[in-house]
Parts: C-alpha cells; sequence; structure tokens
C-alpha cells in the first residue's frame, strides 16, 4: 500500500487507516471480530488506527486495547477528548491509556471542535487543550491534534490559536459541495504541514454503493491517510483492496463521481454539516462574510 | 463596487471588470455601441479592460482604442499576444498599440497557453516570453501575464518557469467541476501573491438563464478581478447589479447553483476544455 508523509512528525503511513468506531456491539460486532478486524488490518499493512474516550462507553477502546496489549509497537494509536476542561481531560487521558493497555498515546486530539464556542472552551484558559500540552511536556503523548466535522473556518481560526499537528476532518466526495475542508483548509493544511486524516469518507454508508470511487476520491485529496470505519472483516476486506490497487482518478471520472453523488448531498444525509446533528433538517449557518478561502 | 488587490502591481480594481471580445460587429455591436458600453463602465467606475491582438481581426483593439485615445488615464489595458515567437510577438505589439491608440500597455499576455506544446514554445530561446520582458525592460508595458483555459497544471508549471505577475484563467462554475482553476491553481497563485483574474464566467451564454448566480459565484472565488464580456448595454447594466451588490455567496446557495449546472458540464457547453474546441465531443485529456 502507498504511504505518505505525515505531517512533520517524521512517520510515514499508508493511505489507508482503521477507524475503530464501529467495532462495538451496538454496530454487530462482537469481541472476537473486532479483534480479528485489528489484526487482519495490521497483517494488511495498516498501522494507524484512530479511536476516541467517548464511543461506545469505552468499548472501542476496550477492544483496540485487547489488541495494542500484545502489538503496540507495531501500532500507532491516536484517540480524543471529548472534555472541554484541563482537569476532564486529564481524567478522560488516564481511562484511555488503561482501556488501550498502554503507557502513552502517539497521539490525542480534542474531539469534535466544530464550533467557534467549543473551540473558546478548550482553547481558554484551563481548558483541554493544556491538558494536552502539559501530556506531551511529560512524553505520554507524542502528537497533538484536533477534530472538525462540520467547518472549515473554526479549523482555520484554531490553527491560528495554536500550531496543532495534525487535523482529522471530514472529506467524504459529500463534503465537496458544502463547507468543503479540502478547498477552505487543506491549502493551509500544505503550507503548515499538517498531518492530515480524512474521515467520513464513506459517508456513514451513504456512498456504500460508490464505495471504490469514494474512497478513491478522498485518496487523492493532499491528505497523509484515509480512517475508514467498518464492523466487519468483509468490510476491512474490500476497503485493503481498493486502497492497494488505488491509482489517481482522473478529472472524468471525478465528475462521475459527482454526477452520482451530489443527488446525496443534503443535510439529511451529513447530519455532521447540519444545523443539528440530531434533527438534521438545515445546513449548519456560518455568516459568508468570514470567510477565507 | 467592491475592490480587490491586484497581486503586487500596487493596484486595486473594482471585482468587476469588462471583457472586449463582444464589443464586435459579428457579435451584433456597432462601433457607437462599443463606445457606449465602454464609456458606461468606466462611468460606473470599471477600470480593468481586457482584450486580444486576436480578437475580430483587431476590431476589438480598435473600439477599446476609440475609448482609450481621450481617457488612457483613468484605464487600465491588458491585451494578449497571440505569436508564439518572439519577432512575431513584437509585430503584435506594434499592431496592439496602434489600434489601442496609445504608447504603452498596462499589462500584456500570453494567449491561450493550454497545451504544454505552447507553454514549450513561448517560454523557449527566441519565443514570445522574450518579446514581453524585452517591453517590459523598454517600459513599453508593464506587466506581464499569461492566460489558460484548459489545464490549470499547465499554468502551475508556467509559474515554475517564469515569474507572471498576473494570470488569467476559465473560473465560471461550469469550471468548478473539471480541471479546476479555482481548485488547483488559485491556492498557489494566492499563495505567491499575484494578480488573478477570471473569465468564461457566463459559459460564452451556456450559463445565460443563471447569468445573476453564475456571475455571483465567480465574484465569490478568492480572485483579484472578473472579466465579463458583453454585446449590450443591458447585459453591462445587468453585470453591475449584481456587482455592485455583492456579498459573498453562501454556500448552501453554491450547492443550489451547482445542482442547477452540474446537467451542463459537458465538453459541448465548455469547449475550452475540450480535446478539440471546434469539435467539443470528448474533455481533453492529461
Amino acid at each position: 500500500m502507498q504511504t505518505r508523509p505525515f505531517g512533520k512528525t517524521g512517520e510515514n503511513l499508508p493511505i489507508l487507516s482503521l477507524g475503530c468506531r464501529r467495532i462495538v456491539d451496538e454496530e454487530g460486532c462482537d469481541e472476537a471480530q473486532a479483534v480479528a478486524i485489528i489484526e487482519r488490518a495490521l497483517e494488511g499493512g495498516i498501522r494507524y488506527f484512530d479511536v476516541a474516550w467517548s464511543y461506545a462507553d469505552g468499548q472501542a477502546e476496550e477492544r483496540l486495547g485487547l489488541v495494542s496489549r500484545e502489538r503496540r509497537d507495531a501500532m500507532w494509536i491516536a484517540s480524543k477528548v471529548i472534555a472541554g476542561d484541563r482537569d476532564g481531560a486529564l481524567r478522560q487521558l488516564e481511562e484511555s491509556l488503561s482501556r488501550l493497555h498502554t503507557d502513552h498515546l502517539d497521539e490525542w486530539r480534542l474531539h469534535n471542535v466544530s464550533t467557534y464556542e467549543r473551540l473558546d472552551v478548550v482553547t481558554g484558559k484551563g481548558g483541554a487543550l493544556e491538558a494536552l500540552i502539559e501530556a506531551r511536556e511529560q512524553g505520554i503523548v507524542r502528537h497533538i491534534g484536533i477534530t472538525n466535522h462540520s467547518d472549515p473556518q473554526v479549523q482555520i481560526e484554531a490553527m491560528r490559536r495554536y500550531p496543532f499537528e495534525t487535523a482529522l476532518v471530514t472529506l467524504s466526495a459529500l463534503d465537496h459541495f458544502i463547507y468543503s475542508f479540502a478547498d477552505e483548509f487543506l491549502p493551509l493544511a500544505r503550507e503548515q504541514r499538517v498531518g492530515i486524516i480524512a474521515m467520513k469518507a464513506l459517508g456513514y454508508k451513504m456512498l456504500a454503493h460508490c464505495a471504490e470511487n469514494a474512497l478513491r476520491y478522498v485518496f487523492d485529496l493532499p491528505v497523509c491517510t484515509v480512517a475508514v470505519g467498518c464492523s466487519s472483516v468483509d468490510e476491512l476486506e474490500m476497503d485493503l483492496a481498493i486502497a492497494e490497487a488505488c491509482r489517481p482518478m482522473t478529472d472524468i471520472e471525478r465528475l462521475d463521481l459527482y454526477r452520482q453523488v451530489l443527488p446525496l448531498v443534503s443535510p439529511e444525509n451529513m447530519p455532521w454539516k447540519a444545523d443539528d446533528f440530531d434533527n438534521p433538517r438545515d445546513w449548519l449557518a456560518r455568516d459568508s462574510g468570514s470567510v477565507e478561502r | 463596487m467592491e475592490t480587490r488587490t491586484f497581486g503586487q502591481t500596487g493596484q486595486s480594481f473594482p471585482i468587476l471588470s469588462l471583457g472586449c471580445q463582444r464589443l464586435v460587429d459579428e457579435e451584433g455591436c456597432s462601433e457607437s455601441q462599443a463606445v457606449a458600453i465602454l464609456e458606461r463602465a468606466l462611468e460606473r467606475g470599471i477600470r480593468y479592460f481586457d482584450t486580444a491582438w486576436i480578437y475580430s481581426a483587431g476590431q476589438s483593439e480598435q473600439r477599446v482604442g476609440l475609448v482609450a485615445r481621450d481617457r488612457r488615464d483613468e484605464m487600465w489595458i491588458a491585451t494578449k499576444v497571440w505569436a508564439t515567437d518572439r519577432d512575431g510577438a513584437k509585430q503584435q505589439l506594434e499592431d496592439s498599440l496602434g489600434r489601442l491608440q496609445t504608447d504603452h500597455l498596462d499589462e500584456w499576455r500570453l494567449h491561450n497557453v493550454s497545451t504544454f506544446e505552447r507553454l514549450d514554445a513561448m517560454t523557449a530561446k527566441g519565443g514570445a516570453l522574450e518579446a514581453l520582458i524585452e517591453a517590459r525592460e523598454q517600459g513599453v508595458i508593464r506587466h506581464i501575464s499569461i492566460s489558460g483555459h484548459a489545464d490549470p497544471q499547465i499554468q502551475v508549471e508556467a509559474l515554475r518557469r517564469f515569474p507572471f505577475d498576473t494570470v488569467l484563467m476559465a473560473a465560471s462554475v461550469l469550471d468548478h467541476f473539471i480541471y479546476s482553476f479555482a481548485e488547483e491553481f488559485l491556492p498557489v497563485a494566492n499563495a505567491k501573491g499575484i494578480g488573478t483574474i477570471g473569465m468564461k464566467v457566463i459559459g460564452y451564454k451556456k450559463l445565460a438563464d443563471y447569468a445573476e448566480r453564475a456571475l455571483h459565484y465567480a465574484l465569490s472565488l478568492p480572485l483579484s478581478t472578473v472579466i465579463v464580456g458583453c454585446s449590450t448595454m443591458e447585459q453591462l447594466e445587468m453585470d453591475l447589479a449584481v456587482a455592485e451588490s455583492y456579498k459573498p455567496m453562501t454556500d448552501p446557495e453554491r450547492l443550489a447553483l451547482f445542482r442547477d449546472v452540474l446537467p451542463l458540464v459537458k465538453p459541448e457547453n465548455m469547449p475550452w476544455k475540450a480535446k478539440d474546441w471546434g469539435n467539443p465531443t470528448d474533455w481533453v485529456t492529461r
């Protein structure tokens, strides 16, 4: 599988990574299946595993821990903190480390910083960012990252406030059409050599019917790696096969994909860019005067 | 009208500029109409006028010249050279200056550099670029430019070869979807701080049904200015009304426009991105 440099971290990572949110009971994935998925991922050359403190009350981290207990050195583990304050963040770090059976994280990131309000909280005095910085100074985490689902302008503002080393952002073909991180944020990220991890590549399964081209679309973006979630070994096998065979898409192929997916671009299908994630009827509103490209 | 900085030229221009290709008989625009359009444009604040040696065998430049003769100081005049060799380019410069009734150009550009072959010819020893550089040294022209219609990677490569002051590029909403200058070239140009001019905004009239929104889309791109061609006063008035009331397009507005125009994204409707401009059945390949 093709590998690419991961920002300024000095690492090279395969273009396909494993999103671990769905290796949990509520997605119909039991413990044995979860372990099989992770082991198959390692065998298939995947090194990067993305998880979060909040996923399935910790079950996603616990399952990743079942494998990292034995194979920690083969894995790059990135977890996320949902707490907005420093002290809450440090407690979540303890829990994440313990569930993951490890004494360090390769990357720890602020989870879902998609609004200015949340950005203000996490970067304010006594905010979660202080915990990330302290943990890095202590050597418990190696790199500091941030996640944003909704608004690339919030991401640009985040970079102005702190030089995050990595960012996990939504970059599916659906996301091309509205509040596009590819359009608004990736040029800045490239300039500042931020390590970029793409997510929502299959748009919560909305793009499952055109998975190959949907993944090729994201691999062609100027990102380091694409975290794709799965809840069965079969799904993983498909993702691996696509990543291994991946060749650049022509603009003509990409135009066909755009024609296929544009009818699906709606707040209902993209709740992460809606005004209300749980009741997605309208797009998130933002002040167009604030947009920098 | 909003103004924006024009690269490192020290100038700022209104977001709307006038494309002069269509101020000609073959577009049903008489000499007096052309002069009236140019004068109205100036009266309403437009300062940037784009033309080319090749347009209508010189008629476009001649008509700009009818106004430039008296109002040269109010106008930024950009014209283009078609010849790929130095000597041919110098002859065309003489023609352009004569038709425009001026002794200098604010900007002179290599016209339609849309293939690597043409880029090679123009930037080679004895190529047209040498004529541009010499003319700038002599003070006959002030800034050096290039235009591209088809493949943004050619303009990226052009900037690697020579520090062009400005670039004119196809930037309609149709162009968003294929070989996109907005996506592939503007980030590079803006990082270098060069002047950028958008064209083909109404897609040679293919977007006439969506003209106001199509112009609104282009004005919202991170370009320095946008040239819009017109052959009637009514078209100019509509363009001015859109530009004067300009606020950046929101993403939901842009999405609605994308849905409306995506069916029009075909080589037949975008010959400048087709393999054969005269018979546009397939996209250019790269």
